[in-house]
């Protein structure tokens, strides 16, 4: 089969792999109709992960079921079925809570299991013709009758659209809140249009793009632009000095100043500047135990000097990690199949899997309109 | 051993292993980051050292044997042997080590690479296929355990930093 294999910093390639096949009785096979290029890729693309040379990258997919394990009962061959971006064995303790972002058994040692993620486990990517699914009864989700009409709005439900959610319910947001928000990436847009979806009064997204401010506007956001003046002036002036209710990260620990300059502490030291006293912020954007290739000495140690001290004089609280992304998905679809939302809006490119790597280099660059990118292997 | 033990099974208790060491690296680098004294990155270097020793010797006596018993895979558990010998080698040298700073600090880095890749493969695949295999990891803790507190007992206390 074809596939997208990383081979070393901003070195991908559409290569002919063997294919992907059921392993063990639980797995699920699928054909790949759908998937997406995550910014979180990006992090490996650049080589700033532990990222192993010949594997298969992309954790964003859905598509046809081909095949099924003997041990599979739920799941039919010609289901259309998105799957999440963690695996979880649906067994352990943390699973059984609802936490299959935390699963215990899928990868040893380490929290949680990821389709073609660094440190997440064996499983190679969906940026491939074929992908197999472990424990498809429990990962799969089987999509609405319209799926193949809607594909490009269902997909998002693999991260990036529960990961935005999950960013808002990390905050606490609620009906009338104030929400701000940093990163107008496609988790920033998506994070902006839940907390739209919950009801909240007050929508700011800050991000140093305006292509990308400019979908956040569209949502009924007020777009802050970091590169035109103070963002924590802006957004107390928006807030009558008080700052939001509640703030969301969604950039990580790649994040940047105006100069494009890496400054890993600035989203989070202008969250706990930019929310409320008893404010509560959510964390989504990536951030790692070490950070080997980074310039500065506390990066690489995974650590960034933050204003506790004014964290806890505000009685702020914190919500971090990635998203469960089973734990909404199937509530998130039903908002698609009746039309009340449509993550799709955020797609800048539909792409076959042969244009990957272009799309890797323009997507890492940021390039002006390169938001987010479906690739079809099908095609 | 009166107390409950808290690891789940096998793969938990070694992998507790990984974790603890993985975070003295970390501490080693930032001690040459920061220029500290050799003698104090020496105390840390030795602790490694026997943290490492004392795990690749349960592995090898009790894990490793049945975990090629059970899955059948000789060729992976062959190569794991093979990186646990590779890394006692460098062991040996950092243990036999008197001289200069610069010579610790690549052995200790070396020492981490060679690790850093070990854990992984451990972790995707060995782990892995033992949990999926028809074994007793939950009763192979108890071994592992007693085991590993006769080795710390055997190699003598953890160096601290008074005594070197």
């Amino acid at each position: 089969m074809k596939a997208l294999v990383y081979n070393g910093p901003r070195d991908v390639s559409v290569n002919e792999v063997p294919d992907a096949k059921i392993e063990r009785a639980t797995d699920v096979l699928v054909q790949v109709t759908s998937t997406n290029i995550c910014g979180s890729d990006l992090h490996m693309y650049e080589g700033r992960t532990g990222m192993q040379p010949g594997r298969i990258l992309g954790h964003e997919s859905l598509g046809v079921v081909i095949e099924v394990g003997a041990a599979v009962d739920r799941i039919k061959v010609g289901d259309r079925v998105c799957l999440p971006f963690n695996i979880g064995c649906g067994f352990c303790a943390n699973c059984e809570k609802g936490l299959s972002g935390y699963c215990l058994t899928v990868n040893p040692g380490s929290a949680g299991g990821a389709y073609g993620f660094a440190g997440m486990g064996p499983y190679s990517g969906g940026q491939a013709e074929f992908l197999r699914v472990p424990y498809g009864d429990f990962n799969c989700l089987v999509l609405p009758r319209d799926a193949e009409e809607k594909e490009s709005d269902y997909v998002m439900l693999s991260d990036i659209f529960p990961t935005g959610y999950h960013a808002t319910e990390l905050a606490g947001v609620q009906p009338g809140d104030s929400v701000v928000i940093y990163g107008a990436g496609p988790v920033g847009l998506m994070a902006a249009c839940s907390a739209t979806l919950k009801g909240a009064s007050l929508v700011m997204v800050v991000d140093a793009h305006k292509d990308r401010l400019r979908l956040a506007e569209k949502l009924g956001a007020i777009g802050i632009d970091n590169t035109d003046g103070d963002v924590v002036e802006r957004v107390l002036e928006l807030t009558g000095g008080k700052g939001a209710d509640r703030g969301c990260e969604c950039v990580g620990y790649q994040c940047c100043n105006m100069h494009r300059e890496e400054v890993p502490n600035l989203t989070m030291n202008n969250l706990v500047k930019t929310v409320k006293a008893t404010g509560r912020i959510g964390v989504v954007g990536v951030f790692l135990p070490e950070d080997p290739g980074a310039a500065d000495k506390l990066a690489r140690r995974g650590q960034i000097a933050f204003d506790f001290g004014q964290f806890w004089f505000k009685g702020q609280s914190m919500g971090t990690g990635q998203a469960n992304v089973k734990a909404y998905n199937r509530q998130l679809s039903r908002l698609i199949e009746h039309d009340k939302v449509k993550p799709s809006w955020i797609v800048s490119h539909e792409l076959p899997l042969a244009e990957a790597p272009s799309a890797y280099a323009s997507f890492d660059k940021r390039e002006n309109g390169w938001t987010k990118v479906v690739l079809k292997p099908g095609q | 051993m009166k107390e409950p033990i808290a690891f789940d099974d096998a793969a938990d208790l070694l992998d507790a292993d990984h974790k603890a060491v993985k975070t003295m690296f970390m501490e080693y680098t930032a001690l040459c980051e920061d220029g500290a004294p050799a003698a104090v990155k020496r105390v840390l270097a030795q602790r490694i050292c026997l943290a490492l020793l004392v795990h690749a010797q349960i592995e090898e006596e009790i894990f490793y044997p049945q975990v090629r018993e059970a899955t059948g895979d000789e060729v992976l558990i062959d190569e794991a042997m093979q990186e646990h010998a590779e890394a006692k080698a460098v062991i040996a040298r950092i243990q036999a080590m008197k001289g200069s700073d610069a010579k610790l600090d690549a052995a200790v880095k070396q020492l981490d690479a060679l690790i850093e890749q070990h854990v992984l493969e451990e972790r995707e695949q060995i782990f892995l296929n033992a949990r999926q295999a028809a074994l007793d990891l939950r009763g192979m803790t108890r071994q592992l355990l007693k085991r590993q507190q006769d080795l710390k007992e055997k190699f003598g206390a953890i160096p601290t930093l008074e005594a070197a």
